[in-house]
């Protein structure tokens, strides 16, 4: 056996206390909770034309929240597992409705435009979080949600960096590598394989302190390819450190 | 319960322990592991009707490392040592290899991505070039990362792992 053996072996061998079993009851009422999100942006949007979802529309957060007390009924039973507890919710369905302005990127896709808005939260376990940001296809009047991000920990306008996702396909459209910075950014960068790359920007409407950003595909075709972002003052200050 | 459930119900107990040992190895921490794994499990069940025919597992591994990933780029500033560190506990793996200490003092040597890199590639068992496609980097790319990191974990590689320590053994 060489060291790498010994490596993948030490690599396998087991926690000395085995995990928490997941918490199956959670874990299907969780992703129960965003297939019906999904349902219901999608009727939202059969119903008064302006809305409609032709792909995966995530907000799973991770919590750590108190498990409930007992189990639905009609979920399986699972073993018991002493430990800490885990669990992941999600925001309510009110991702179709722009909060002011829409963000458009000039990005072209079949359906329409690749854009960018806020929409509300409310979500008694998120006390700090009231909106989040989506990246939607708009053709026309109409908006298509593909993709909803928010914050998940905290308060969603604390300095700094927000939540960061996408890099990926929903329902056959690309959606990019975006987040929010809250602070008086300008310019937000990283680097791809030691070349710079930037972002493009753009004030939240409603609150100017919010900034959207997003990552030309070309250039970032996946966060994992990100280093960490760098924000940057008008005056070429760096925001972040 | 609805159709598929069981299916998904025998997918979470075959796989969990396994998804979140990984999870715990790519964080370091267990209740974050935790929490990572019911997340993608949570995701993966959203997505139940498209994956069950296809690799959930895949899937579920993909959406665990996303979202670990995710987690670092927003926490932490990291930059990838060039230097390799003294070695930190003057211990060998070959001497400690089933040392839980020792592994856990090792990989928080690691950057993130590193860690990334040594759990896909010795731990899920995945090839350079799927490293690569789940990381979204090249897979020159990995096999640098895979390097520095067995070297700063002072663990000689296979030749296929190109090790920068004389090319391995």
């Amino acid at each position: 056996m060489n060291d790498l053996d010994k490596l993948r072996a030490a690599l396998r061998e087991p926690p000395e206390q085995p995990f928490a079993t997941p918490d199956l009851g959670r874990i299907m009422a969780d992703g129960t909770r965003l297939r019906r999100r999904r349902r219901v942006v999608t009727g939202a949007g059969a119903a008064a034309a302006a809305a409609a979802v032709v792909g995966i529309v995530f907000g799973a957060v991770a919590l750590r929240t108190p498990s409930p007390p007992s189990r639905p009924a009609a979920q399986p039973p699972v073993a018991a597992a002493p430990g800490p507890v885990s669990t992941s919710t999600t925001v309510p369905p009110q991702e179709s409705r722009p909060q002011g302005s829409i963000i458009h990127t000039g990005t072209r896709y079949p359906a329409g435009e690749l854009v960018f808005y806020a929409y509300s939260i409310t979500e008694p376990t998120l006390p700090g979080v009231h909106f989040g940001v989506m990246a939607a296809v708009q053709s026309g009047g109409k908006l298509d949600p593909l993709y909803a991000n928010n914050e998940v920990r905290g308060s969603d306008r604390t300095f700094g960096f927000h939540t960061t996702a996408g890099g990926l396909d929903v329902g056959g459209e690309f959606v990019p590598v975006f987040g929010y910075f809250a602070g008086p950014a300008v310019r937000i960068t990283s680097t791809v394989h030691g070349k710079p790359v930037q972002a493009h920007t753009a004030k939240w409407s409603e609150d100017p302190s919010v900034v959207v950003f997003w990552f030309d595909q070309a250039q970032v075709p996946s966060g994992a390819q990100l280093t960490p972002l760098a924000a940057y003052a008008a005056d070429g200050t760096r925001l972040t450190t | 319960m609805a159709r598929g459930d069981d299916e998904f119900v025998e997918f979470v107990e075959a796989s969990s322990r396994r998804l979140t040992h990984g999870a715990y190895l790519l964080t370091g921490d267990r209740h974050q592991a935790e929490d990572a794994a019911q997340t993608a499990f949570a995701r993966t069940y959203a997505a139940w009707g498209r994956v069950r025919r296809k690799d959930a597992y895949a899937y579920a591994r993909t959406v665990l490392v996303n979202h670990v990933i995710d987690g670092w780029r927003r926490q932490i500033r990291e930059y990838a040592a060039d230097e390799l560190p003294e070695s930190a506990t003057g211990q060998d793996v070959a001497q400690a290899v089933s040392n839980r200490a020792w592994l856990t003092a090792a990989l928080a040597r690691l950057t993130g991505r590193e860690r990334a890199v040594v759990a896909l590639r010795h731990f899920f068992d995945l090839p350079e070039k799927e490293v690569a496609e789940e990381l979204g980097v090249s897979v020159g790319t990995v096999k640098s990362t895979n390097s520095r990191a067995l070297a700063k974990l002072r663990v000689d590689a296979e030749p296929e792992d190109e090790l920068i320590r004389g090319g391995g053994r």
